[in-house]
């Protein structure tokens, strides 16, 4: 069962997170607030969101799970204007959502999530950790973008770089200590990652928000940030490009 | 659960467990050991190659299973065409990878991910327009594992010369009667269905080899928990089109024209098209050169009897073309089996090439022609050849052009004059339609 109301901003921040990474995704609802995880079709890359019931105007939830085709909602989501109130509601008899913007009713038809899989969140150690302004991340992917299709995430004690090289060209951007919110370090490590990918889950991380990065030696790079006003909390993982 | 199709249900989940085809099971696990060594083996990819329903989806994924790989598989359900290919496909092939209940795969710790293409053979029909270039792309490229599906060889490896050098060929046969029969039992005994000895034979002899198309036949009848033959009467003989290629090879080794014309009646290939086939074959099945002319004899007869019957639209002279062609098969290989591969025949080969080039310029010269205000037969005689000069001499023109002509993969290798899955035509194409550039 769920009856929320949201503010469609918060709504569309939520959409444009899963959407970078999944067209179709089972949304799991409880009293608290609700919870997706899910690995993109190519198989590269994971997202864990957690909303708590605080991300939303009012919220009534028991256990249950929501297919949605994320494209279809984002779709319906444009029909709201900035301010707007979106109201959910499961019709569990008809598998339907119905989403109510201002005088429009949509009821949209959920999708069977018995081919849906649920995934846990693996084992993944990482030993660097860092914490960086939004902005700071989308400057350093903006300058690689013209080198290459991928990009090399490099750090130690001192600095984080950003690097990408190409067959002629190469490029990077190196961020010092001073300019990062926070830097944990032991040694030197170095992951390259398909910069598509990596772009895509940047520009979803609202500007203005602090992202952590967790990074290794040739292993996946996470990257954790809040949205909806910090009641919801997203996690992307990026597994990265084998070099021969 | 018990809703499943008892295909899917009962779909076997070890190598060892799929019946028959011992010889190219153990041909795809030699295949898939040779990627357990460090790095990528010189043949990346496999191609599984049968008619339907003996297991060679099955057998993919279980080798994915037994190796411990994660894998992906797209089939002829999911929107293939190039763009979606290269979403879903291409970046997995380059990378590490998560599995979908949530564990890392690292390459370096020998976890790989197998790309498991379904229907490979039927990726580039019209709506996938670009499918196969990156298919070819794929193999050029992948650190993974790769297995392509056909029930047709040659309708993939017509498109592309590259998929076949990169790949290893198995082929799967229909299955034996006994095994569909063993099959048919254990799972009548699990579901609790009483099945009659002669309901089996009769099911395993409407579905022809094709084990799915058993089980999907029995599950149909099942409802009331036992079949008798007497259940199957009103079921029809499944419309099993027997491979063309499987089909001559059959022609040449029968000794027994009944049989030979029972097998012309399962191929949906019309005398015209068949006789092409038999024609370009016999030289490689005959026992001698006396053989040989005696079967050209039957041929030619069967060649007036086809004339005779489309000019007079007197269709029923074809069943006598039908049987000379039987005929004419039989003598020739004179009780000698060859063991060559069935030829397809060189003539079909020319004019299909001839059509589908003409059909892909025809499309390109459309598309200057509107955008030059000028006739097609302008474009071609007067503005190719000085198009052609400027797309070789500037690539960054060449690629604003395809976008603002919008030209498809194919039209452009046309307009370049060079193979569709060269590394120019994939760059042009590439940097024509990515997002970045626009």
């Amino acid at each position: 069962m769920l009856k929320a109301s949201a503010k469609a901003d918060i709504l569309k921040q939520i959409v444009d997170v899963v959407s970078t990474l999944v067209d179709e995704a089972k949304f799991n609802v409880d009293a608290d607030g609700i919870s997706l995880k899910a690995v993109d079709p190519a198989h590269v890359a994971m997202i864990e969101l957690t909303l708590g019931k605080g991300a939303f105007e009012n919220y009534e939830g028991e256990e249950t799970e929501l297919g949605i085709d994320i494209e279809k909602l984002k779709e319906i989501l444009k029909l709201a204007h900035a301010g707007d109130s979106v109201r959910l509601e499961h019709n569990e008899d008809k598998n339907q959502l119905i989403i109510k913007i201002g005088a429009v009713t949509r009821r949209m038809s959920l999708v069977d999530t018995a081919g849906m899989s649920d995934p846990k969140v693996p084992n993944i150690e990482l030993p660097t950790t860092m914490k960086l302004k939004a902005e700071e991340l989308n400057y350093g992917i903006k300058a690689s973008e013209s080198v290459s299709d991928h990009i090399a995430l490099v750090a130690d004690e001192t600095s984080f770089e950003m690097s990408s090289e190409g067959d002629s060209d190469s490029v990077d951007y190196k961020l010092p200590k001073e300019k990062l919110l926070q830097l944990e370090a032991k040694g030197k490590v170095r992951s390259l990652f398909p910069l598509d990918y990596f772009s895509n889950m940047a520009k979803a991380i609202s500007s203005g928000s602090e992202v952590k990065l967790n990074l290794g030696n040739n292993y996946p790079v996470k990257l954790e940030f809040e949205i909806a006003g910090g009641n919801g909390h997203v996690r992307y993982l990026l597994a990265p490009r084998v070099e021969s | 659960m018990s809703d499943l199709p008892w295909a899917e249900k009962y779909r076997p989940i070890k190598l060892d467990e799929v019946i028959g085809n011992d010889r190219a099971k153990a041909a795809l696990r030699q295949w898939a050991r040779s990627w357990s060594k460090k790095g990528t083996p010189a043949q990346p990819g496999v191609i599984l190659a049968g008619p339907p329903g003996v297991g060679k989806t099955t057998c993919a994924i279980a080798i994915a299973k037994e190796m411990s790989w994660d894998y992906i598989e797209m089939n002829a359900s999911d929107r293939r065409t190039g763009k979606e290919l290269r979403r879903i496909v291409l970046p997995g092939a380059s990378t590490n990878t998560f599995s979908l209940d949530g564990n890392y795969f690292s390459l370096e710790e020998g976890k790989r991910h197998l790309i498991i293409l379904d229907e490979a053979d039927n990726i580039d029909s019209r709506d996938d327009i670009g499918g196969i270039a990156v298919v070819s792309e794929l193999l050029k490229t992948t650190k993974q594992p790769v297995i392509l599906i056909v029930n047709d060889l040659y309708e993939l490896t017509r498109r592309s010369e590259s998929i076949k050098k990169s790949c290893k060929v198995i082929r799967f046969d229909a299955l034996m009667k006994d095994d569909i029969a063993r099959v048919l039992h254990e799972i009548g005994d699990s579901e609790g269905v009483k099945i009659s000895f002669d309901a089996v034979m009769i099911m395993i002899e409407m579905a022809g080899g094709d084990a799915r198309a058993a089980i999907n036949d029995m599950q149909s009848v099942a409802l009331k928990g036992s079949i008798t033959s007497a259940d199957l009467k009103g079921m029809s003989k499944r419309n099993k089109t027997v491979d063309i290629r499987e089909g001559v090879t059959r022609l040449f080794h029968s000794v027994d024209p009944k049989k030979s014309l029972s097998t012309i009646r399962l191929l949906e290939e019309d005398p015209g098209g068949l006789i092409l086939w038999i024609d370009e074959n016999m030289p490689s099945n005959s026992a001698s050169i006396e053989t040989l002319t005696a079967g050209f004899e039957s041929l030619s007869q069967a060649s007036r009897f086809i004339a005779l019957g489309g000019r007079h639209s007197y269709y029923r002279l074809w069943s006598y073309a039908n049987d000379m062609m039987a005929l004419g098969a039989i003598i020739a290989s004179g009780g000698y089996e060859s063991g060559e591969q069935t030829k397809f025949p060189l003539i079909l080969t020319k004019f299909r090439r001839r059509n589908a080039v003409v059909s892909v310029r025809r499309g390109l010269l459309e598309k200057i022609s509107k955008y030059a205000h000028t006739s097609p037969r302008n474009v071609y005689n007067v503005m190719l050849p000085f198009l052609r000069n400027a797309f070789d001499s500037s690539e960054k023109f060449a690629s604003a052009m395809t976008a603002r002509l919008n030209l498809t993969n194919e039209e452009l290798a046309a307009l370049l004059d060079m193979p569709e899955d060269s590394a120019v035509v994939s760059r042009i194409y590439k940097s024509a339609f990515s997002p970045r550039q626009s």
